[in-house]
């Protein structure tokens, strides 16, 4: 297993020097980094918004992003996060510590609409 | 409510909340420990550590200094001590540590109980709606329950039993306010407007409940709980605001009920709850109204209605609006099967709730004043001008007294150029309300008339007395159910007579009046009075109370969090599949736990 891994990185190694050296074809746009804030507008549960709670951001091919509630009146509603050039689908959800059944397992709403992001 | 047996739930959580911190404390962010944060079950800052036996005192102490706690107390079980952690330690971690510690064979969170949610008062265990343990409650069939088919409340009575936050207006027959379990509990208006409501059926401040119908409504919204008295309410406290709009008979108009919608909005109310409609056509004026509470952030629950029939074929309003900020409700009977009586929609009616043999408040004592026109086999009614006789006759199998004219009715008719009475004076004092009820086979042709007349004096109600009906008209050859609101009669001496009068004109054979079943019901307001009804009336209270307690939970919900949280948090019942929108029954707990999904999301790229 291990041997096929390596393998695969020197063949991936060998295309980039390829592509690195080639002349006279067009070259792919070029991989940047941007900053992006995702903001939403405030859950109104009390639970999401005081000690357990807070929201999940999901983005495409990207860890999860926990944001979750500190002080004050509300939880954040926003966070923000760095990706690169590519599309993106983004989903927040909103938590709570009080479950279903009157515990402290928590719940989770559903995703918000999906937003798709474009980063040049 | 928490339990031995929940109690254990919670130390297996705690274990799962350790691999979720571990899992954290590896990967930030990648599963978001949403669930660890939840501290509310034990005391933040203190453990209850358990040494192993090897380990004297000295080396207690010692473990418990290393970690820069404190000891609290030396319990009185063998080898547990009481610890108090460092500022800022979590019990999370405090529990990581001694559980590496050698000299410890176990430590856990130094867990909270909570007495056990359910109120005392002593007609609770009635209230299956609230607990369902398969107890027999009422006569409406069937009256045997499945244990389980309930509300699901008694969980959220250990989060929220104070709704006072929240005004739901009772837009109904009125609120027996001085009843003892719902004194405490209603809308006092403040500086500005010192009542409990308003009365539009007479135009006063007085909004008392002359049927029956209205304080039931708000004991099953919020009967005060665990006042060692009667019932409770979906809240133990709740603010009720009396809102009279349909007379001592559960009568209202149009222009009554919506301006009650408007008095309520005006005043503060959050939450609406209808216990009414009809089967007419669409009402510009009442929908208009329903707008201008969603357009003030108030939510509107209605019920579906009691004819077993569909909604979405025959329309039935308020249920039928289309407004966002409404919930229709079916009712459910005690096995959750859908009631017999309950109306249901597809697409216009929204959820179930519990609906037959609910015991909840009532406005007084009933009474029933019955009269069979004779005595011996003559009429005992006092008479002039003729016509009128005692007389017995089949229906359906079963012999019953008629009053008649002619005494050969439904043969022969009555003379021409008639003025026929038979009136009775009857003693109502001391009654608040009084509604008169019979039922009647009429055949009275154009040009001539029965008229039904009351006196307030006693004596010959067609002299100076007050019509209640008159005119001709024909039941088609059936008996027929009438009833008239006579509370305006309440007196020591209250005449009500029937008189037929014609015209020179020979009426047709089979002319004339046949009455039977002649009754008063009265009532008469107290404090004590509590009655089990049925009917998606009272289905619609119980949703209308969870919409109180999501708000006064939730103080920054709007109609939409409302709605959202009680039609997605339900329990889903088969019954009600392809029965309602959602195909659910409301569920406390479920609803008072939902979050609802997050809106506005947007991105800025930099």
């Amino acid at each position: 297993m291990k041997i096929r891994l390596a393998a695969v990185v020197l063949i991936a190694l060998a295309l980039a020097g390829c592509g690195g050296g080639g002349g006279g074809g067009s070259s792919p746009p070029p991989v940047t980094n941007h900053t992006v804030t995702l903001a939403w507008a405030p859950n109104h549960e009390k639970g999401v918004n005081s000690a357990g709670g807070g929201y999940q951001v999901a983005i495409s091919g990207q860890p999860t992003i926990n944001v979750p509630y500190v002080s004050g009146l509300t939880a954040p509603t926003s966070t923000v996060t760095t990706l690169s050039t590519g599309t993106y689908t983004v989903t927040v959800r909103a938590y709570a510590a009080l479950d279903a059944q009157g515990g402290s397992a928590g719940s989770l709403s559903a995703p918000s609409q999906s937003l798709i992001v474009n980063v040049p | 409510m928490k339990t031995l047996i929940q109690s254990k739930f919670i130390a297996a959580l705690v274990g799962a909340a350790l691999m979720l911190y571990a899992q954290v404390s590896a990967a930030p962010f990648a599963q978001p420990n949403w669930a660890a944060a939840a501290t509310s079950q034990y005391v933040p800052g203190e453990v209850l550590v358990k040494f192993k036996p090897a380990a004297v005192a000295l080396v207690r102490t010692a473990s418990v200094a290393a970690l820069g706690h404190t000891i609290l107390a030396h319990l009185e079980q063998p080898g547990w001590t009481h610890v108090k952690l460092a500022a800022g330690q979590s019990v999370t971690e405090a529990l990581v540590a001694y559980q590496n510690d050698p000299n410890v064979e176990y430590a856990q969170p130094n867990y909270i109980y909570h007495t056990a949610a359910v109120p005392s008062d002593p007609q609770y265990a009635q209230l299956w709606a609230f607990k369902n343990t398969g107890q027999t409650v009422g006569t409406f069939p069937p009256n045997i329950g499945t244990a389980g088919d309930d509300m699901n409340i008694e969980r959220a009575w250990d989060h929220i039993t104070d709704c006072s936050s929240v005004v739901v207006a009772v837009v109904d027959s009125g609120v027996n306010y001085t009843q003892e379990d719902l004194a405490a509990n209603m809308w006092n208006g403040g500086s500005s407007f010192p009542n409990h409501g308003k009365d539009f059926v007479d135009n006063d401040l007085d909004p008392m409940d002359l049927n029956g119908h209205g304080t039931h409504v708000a004991g099953i919204i919020g009967a005060a709980g665990n006042n060692a008295k009667g019932t409770t309410g979906v809240c133990w406290m709740a603010s009720i605001m009396a809102v009279r709009v349909l007379n001592a008979m559960g009568s209202g108009t149009t222009a009554n009920i919506t301006q009650g919608i408007n008095f309520a909005v005006t005043y503060g109310a959050k939450v609406i709850n209808m216990s009414l409609g009809s089967g007419g056509a669409f009402d510009q004026i009442f929908s208009d109204a329903i707008t201008t509470a969603r357009n003030s952030d108030v939510v509107v629950v209605v019920s579906a209605g009691n004819s077993t029939s569909d909604n979405d074929v025959t329309a039935h309003y308020p249920c039928n609006f289309t407004q966002l900020n409404l919930v229709c409700v079916a009712a459910l009977d005690q096995n959750y099967a859908l009631a017999s009586f309950s109306n249901w929609g597809a697409t216009s009616v929204d959820v179930g709730a519990p609906g037959t043999n609910i015991l909840s408040t009532w406005a007084g004592a009933e009474g029933t004043i019955a009269d069979n026109f004779n005595t011996t086999g003559v009429l005992n009614w006092t008479t002039s001008g003729g016509g009128w006789t005692y007389g017995q006759r089949t229906v359906s199998g079963t012999l019953f007294d008629f009053l008649l004219d002619p005494g050969t009715f439904p043969s022969g008719a009555y003379v021409n150029n008639a003025d026929n009475r038979v009136y009775k004076t009857f003693n109502l004092s001391g009654f608040n309300a009084a509604t008169l009820n019979f039922r009647m086979q009429l055949a009275i042709p154009l040009g001539d008339s029965l008229n039904l007349n009351y006196r307030n004096s006693g004596g010959d109600p067609f002299a100076g007395g007050i019509q209640l009906n008159g005119g001709s008209g024909s039941t088609g050859g059936f008996i027929a159910p009438f009833s008239f609101d006579l509370s305006p009669c309440i007196s020591v001496a209250c005449s009500v007579g029937f008189q037929l009068v014609s015209d020179a004109t020979s009426a047709p054979a089979g002319s004339g009046a046949g009455i039977l079943r002649f009754s008063i019901d009265t009532l008469t307001i107290n404090t004590s009075s509590y009655n089990t009804i049925s009917g998606t009336s009272m289905a619609t209270p119980e949703v209308a109370g969870l919409a109180m307690m999501l708000r006064a939970y939730n103080p920054q919900y709007t109609y939409a969090d409302t709605v959202g949280a009680i039609k997605n948090g339900g329990r889903s019942v088969a019954a009600l599949a392809g029965k309602t929108t959602t195909g659910k029954a409301v569920d406390v707990m479920s609803s008072l736990a939902y979050i609802n999904p997050p809106t506005g999301l947007m991105a800025t790229v930099q």
